[in-house]
């Protein structure tokens, strides 16, 4: 008897052991065929700028850009800043703005989503505010908030700010009937079956509209650095526009994209670590 | 048994066929991927391939037609493309010509492609055969590119520094103590910077001395009016807004010596494709230059008519000032330009003399290089490539004299 339950238990780790190593397999493969995809639309982009295939006063060669960001850690020519100051002038811009729309956005929708009273009292003012352009504010900004950090962190809530509260609002509208019937049954109130039911249920949904929120929070900072600026990647792009450096828009955007990257995978972190109990 | 062993057959069939269709699925979904794949980057290629080729035209002229100036008229009827500079004054005669009937009798069709900034014009640049723009632009296009300057069509005075009423600043701007620690406002690496430097240096500071804000102009005069910022450098309809919102001109380009020129741009391609049209194009320009000085209060509600088409705030008084502040070259001014030749002020470039046109070119691009956004490298490399191009100015001249146009 203990022997069979001890060739079980092995049998059991044979296949765990199994399972995680074609785990690694699947997750070595993905890598792999990510950075493929990477490095091949670079190649791409090189050859055809290289043969001529695309006119060299368009487009710069990817190694170009490779130089010239080295060139820029240190060299502030000829925006006026190196790229360590307009990285962190854009993420203060950029998070301000996103941190600011997921700490109204999501909460609101929770609310709204969970309480019906509180949805028909704010819905037709969100509803009215959603389809506004993020950049139309502008003007509107410029007077009442000036120039400064304040204001352009306002455009680029505008843009992150609509994401956050629909997928929260949706979220928490899908959660089971069951699940609130159970808890009900078990005595809960309203707002314990809120907090413990509804919010763990939207999460899902709520993490998915964080990070189209970033996406949109870093589109909207170019427009957000036109109000004005004087350091930062959407100011650096437009400095580029400015002196015909096609290879410093492109450093912009490149960089802008990295970042973009890096920030949705710290998401992605802090989403298995909070949602780790729906994974299997 | 037998109905066994030939569900078994079957079953095992099944399964094969489920294998051979799922290979053959994904086989698809593969090649599918790689097909979208190269379909993007073709179109991501594409995208960037540049302008159209559209090939010489037929620029055969009629010998026997009367015209105003008396240039010959093409036997067909030509189109040619304009990038046109909205609100500012420099590209202008185009439009008034074209109101006169100049282009008309000459057998061209003017496009007019409207912008309000040369970085925007110059990355449209397939949409018009040549473009006018201020000196920052006529930089890029140079720079990135490699577009020739083939005209001047005005010398902006009009770039103005203004602070707030009862300001130090104001009061005294000749004190080097009342700019220290200011905060301006201005549209970077323009030719505005380019004049609150020249402000600066007057008084022996620099932009260091100063904060500085980066903002386009209409934005800059929304948000000095907000109450952000010390001082303010804007130019065109904006300056003379801003004069009118009670805001005081304590300096512009005119009054401190810095020599803003504007001028016309095309790509190398484009000249050799319609150089005939080009010239009698720049030809009329310089003629009309003339009419705009004796007729500035036609030319001014021509240009309120056009601003406020475009859905530029602007009324009469802004239209009379800004055709007033217009300083764009006659025909001989032009041909001085391009002709008249000395050394270079800086003594950086020794190959030749350099041109009238190339020396007030590079006064502001002298200014960019000094703030770090152009090198000396690539001063050089313009003065080599000839990119401030006489060839055009010596044409109109050739045509002028063969048809024994006076000027």
């Amino acid at each position: 008897m203990a022997q069979n339950t001890k060739t079980r238990s092995n049998q059991n780790n044979e296949r765990i052991a199994l399972i995680q190593k074609q785990r690694k397999r699947t997750q070595v493969q993905n890598t792999m065929l990510a950075a493929s995809g990477i490095l091949g639309f670079i190649l791409i982009w090189q050859i055809a700028a290289v043969s001529g295939l695309v006119n060299s006063r368009y487009i710069a060669k990817p190694l170009e850009i490779v130089n010239l960001f080295i060139v820029k850690l240190t060299d502030p020519n000829p925006d006026g800043a190196v790229l360590g100051v307009n990285v962190m002038s854009s993420l203060a811009v950029s998070l301000s703005g996103f941190g600011l729309a997921v700490l109204i956005g999501v909460p609101l929708g929770l609310f709204m989503g969970w309480y019906r009273g509180f949805d028909s009292f704010m819905r037709p003012i969100f509803e009215i505010i959603r389809p506004i352009p993020p950049v139309s504010w502008i003007p509107l900004t410029i007077v009442w908030l000036g120039i400064g950090l304040k204001a352009k962190a306002i455009i680029v809530f505008f843009a992150a700010f609509v994401p956050c509260l629909i997928n929260s609002y949706t979220g928490i509208k899908q959660t089971s009937e069951v699940l609130i019937n159970v808890a009900k049954t078990c005595g809960a109130s309203n707002f314990t079956i809120f907090r413990k039911v509804g919010i763990p249920s939207a999460m899902t949904l709520t993490f998915a509209g964080i990070k189209v929120a970033i996406g949109n929070a870093w589109a909207t900072l170019v427009a957000a650095e036109m109000l004005a600026a004087s350091s930062g990647l959407g100011y650096m792009i437009l400095m580029g526009r400015q002196f015909g450096r096609v290879d410093l828009v492109i450093l912009g955007i490149v960089v802008i994209g990295a970042i973009g990257l890096v920030i949705s995978k710290l998401i992605d972190m802090l989403e298995n670590k909070v949602l780790g109990w729906k994974k299997l | 048994m037998k109905n066994e062993e030939r569900r078994k057959k079957k079953s095992g069939l099944n399964v094969l066929n489920t294998y051979k269709f799922n290979v053959g699925r994904n086989k698809m979904k593969k090649l599918i991927a790689v097909i979208l794949v190269l379909v993007m980057a073709m179109a991501v290629l594409a995208g960037c391939s540049g302008r159209k080729e559209t090939g010489k035209g037929d620029y055969t002229r009629l010998t026997d037609v009367e015209t105003t100036f008396g240039l010959q008229p093409f036997a067909k009827k030509q189109t040619l493309r304009i990038g046109f500079f909205t609100g500012s004054p420099l590209s202008y005669p185009f439009l008034f010509a074209d109101k006169l009937g100049y282009f008309d009798e000459l057998n061209i069709e003017i496009e007019y492609v409207p912008f309000t900034n040369g970085p925007g014009m110059l990355e449209a640049n397939a949409e018009w055969d040549i473009g006018s723009m201020g000196l920052g632009g006529l930089a890029a296009a140079m720079k990135g590119y490699g577009f020739k300057i083939i005209d001047i069509t005005d010398y902006e005075e009009n770039l103005a520094l203004f602070a707030r009423p009862g300001s130090a600043l104001a009061k005294d701007p000749a004190n080097p103590e009342n700019w220290k620690g200011t905060t301006w406002i201005y549209p970077a690496g323009t030719t505005a910077q380019a004049t609150l430097v020249t402000a600066l240096k007057k008084v022996g500071l620099d932009l260091k001395d100063i904060k500085s804000t980066n903002m386009d102009v209409a934005n800059a005069l929304t948000g000095f009016k907000g109450g952000t910022g010390d001082g303010l450098a804007v130019w065109n309809a904006i300056a003379f807004k801003a004069e009118d919102e009670g805001f005081v001109r304590i300096g512009d380009s005119g009054s401190l010596g810095f020599k803003a020129p504007c001028g016309t741009v095309v790509s190398p391609e484009t000249l050799e494709e319609k150089r005939a049209l080009i010239e009698t194009a720049v030809a009329v320009f310089h003629f009309t230059v003339d009419w705009v000085k004796e007729n500035r209060e036609q030319a001014a509600e021509w240009y309120l008519e056009d601003c406020l088409n475009e859905g530029m705030n602007i009324d009469e008084s802004i239209a009379t000032r800004a055709i007033d502040w217009y300083r764009g070259p006659t025909m001989e001014e032009y041909f001085e330009l391009y002709t008249k030749t000395s050394p270079d002020d800086a003594g950086l470039y020794t190959k030749r003399e350099l041109l009238q046109a190339e020396k007030d070119i590079l006064v502001g691009l002298d200014f960019f290089i000094s703030q770090g956004n152009y090198t000396n490298e690539q001063r050089a490399q313009f003065l080599d490539e000839k990119l401030i191009d006489p060839s055009v100015a010596m044409g109109v001249k050739e045509m002028l004299d063969e048809l024994e146009i006076e000027y």
